[in-house]
């Protein structure tokens, strides 16, 4: 079986090789005789859908300073992967597990799917707990692809043990923001990685597209070499959100289903 | 398979880092030699991710055009192709969702003919097969293709465009074929003998 889908596989290799050389394509436009640095230096583009987000940058903004802890000066950045995080000084402290996690917050443009085409759409494997056993498959599966940069939001609404949990997988790098009260340090399998413990929001910003959401619960966020950056809602403690992020396996696809 | 810079010929006829300085300090020439070394593959990573002549030509134009203004920041000692094709990769993208159509582009890929009327018009019908099961893919998945195999970028080169890992690359660039193939063996089962007649 493997070796006739390395075959297979090679075979559509060459198909595609072959493809790519014979492929015509249209004339390629010669821009070059507009090619001119002071045109296009002197291009001062505020495009209406620049300046509609920088509106909304400045009203989230606003909103953000309400909220007493988010008043605090930002004195750290921390980089996880696609995630940005910025600690605040100061601010009442909440303890999260009197605090449940947020309804998880399924940002504009989700998609409602399924394991197979969540699996089938990412660039990345799709990965599954593997602990505990009693949490089974996620309730909830779905993708955003708007930004190019797939993110999969895998839910557990009511499972045994660990309540309500919520899995995200994503690529890509630097358009989720979140501003923290309290951020330390963790390892998922020895990689560094982030537990977000008290409220905070959340913002997603890829230059088109921004959004904020108030977080609660307490967050694990790390990446791993492949470029995937994973965050764990949850209302557990730190030892059983690790231990869950180390169960994590890649998702095996019924055969019978596959295309 | 692993090939390099067959697209950079023309970049290679004269030195990237000398004429970038150039260009930053308003030398028209230079920067006419920098775009014109480049337009073919910007020109063609476009129409192959919106499939629509004139979107690529507006791509194109303003990639240039945002590449010029932040030339500044650009370091030197990198090549330009790959960040150029990055730039290209997140317009021509955008220009799809711009349309409306990025957020339906998987199920209406699936489920219509492509839309993709210069490879109807220009090439062997063995071709547009091929080019019908690639664009059933996601979106990663065609854009790493298009990269690696159209465009022939070295691994190394689609990892800066991409962002990501030169392993993940190999990764990504696997499991876009398999998917490839699974399409084809399900789809376009007349394509997958004459491959193997091919092979």
């Amino acid at each position: 079986m493997a070796e006739h889908s390395r075959i297979e596989m090679k075979r559509i290799e060459q198909r595609l090789m072959q493809t790519a050389t014979e492929l015509r394509y249209p004339e390629t436009p010669d821009i070059t005789s507009s090619a001119s640095t002071d045109r296009y230096r002197g291009y001062v583009s505020m495009r209406p859908r620049w300046a509609a987000i920088a509106a909304v940058f400045v009203l989230g903004f606003a909103m953000l300073m309400a909220i007493p802890p988010v008043r605090s000066a930002v004195i750290e950045w921390i980089r996880a992967g696609a995630i940005l995080i910025y600690e605040l000084t100061t601010g009442e402290s909440t303890d999260p597990r009197d605090h449940p996690p947020a309804e998880p917050v399924l940002l504009e443009a989700a998609k409602l799917t399924t394991l197979d085409e969540a699996n089938d759409v990412l660039p990345f494997d799709l990965m599954l707990p593997a602990w505990p056993k009693s949490l089974g498959r996620p309730g909830e599966v779905y993708i955003q692809d708007r930004t190019g940069h797939a993110t999969a939001i895998l839910i557990w609404r009511h499972a045994d043990h660990v309540g309500k949990l919520a899995l995200y997988q994503m690529e890509g790098e630097g358009f989720w923001f979140k501003s923290v009260e309290r951020v330390a340090d963790a390892r998922v399998k020895e990689q560094q990685a982030h537990w977000v413990d008290g409220p905070h929001l959340l913002r997603r910003d890829d230059g088109d597209w921004l959004s904020w959401m108030l977080v609660e619960g307490p967050v694990l966020i790390w990446t791993t070499n492949a470029g995937v950056t994973y965050r764990l809602e949850t209302g557990l403690q730190l030892e059983e959100a690790v231990r869950i992020a180390e169960s994590l396996h890649r998702y095996q696809p019924d055969l019978r289903s596959v295309r | 398979m692993e090939r390099s810079g067959q697209h950079g010929a023309n970049a290679a006829e004269f030195n990237e880092s000398d004429l970038i300085p150039l260009a930053r300090a308003g030398d028209d020439v230079a920067w006419r030699r920098l775009v014109r070394a480049h337009q073919q593959n910007v020109f063609r990573l476009a129409l192959l991710i919106t499939s629509d002549t004139s979107d690529a030509e507006d791509v194109v134009q303003e990639v240039f055009l945002r590449a010029c203004r932040c030339l500044n920041r650009f370091d030197t000692e990198r090549p330009l192709q790959p960040w150029l094709l990055q730039i290209t990769g997140r317009l021509a993208r955008n220009r799809c969702r711009g349309r409306g159509r990025y957020l339906n582009l998987l199920a209406r890929w699936r489920a219509a003919e492509p839309q993709a009327i210069w490879i109807e018009e220009k090439n062997s019908p063995e071709t547009v097969k091929l080019m019908k099961a690639v664009r059933q893919l996601p979106i990663a998945g065609q854009h790493i293709i298009y990269l690696r195999y159209f465009l022939e970028l070295s691994e190394k080169e689609t990892a800066v465009t991409l962002g990501i890992p030169p392993g993940t690359v190999k990764s990504r660039t696997a499991r876009a074929v398999a998917k490839l193939a699974a399409t084809v063996t399900k789809d376009f089962s007349e394509l997958r003998l004459e491959a193997g007649q091919d092979g």
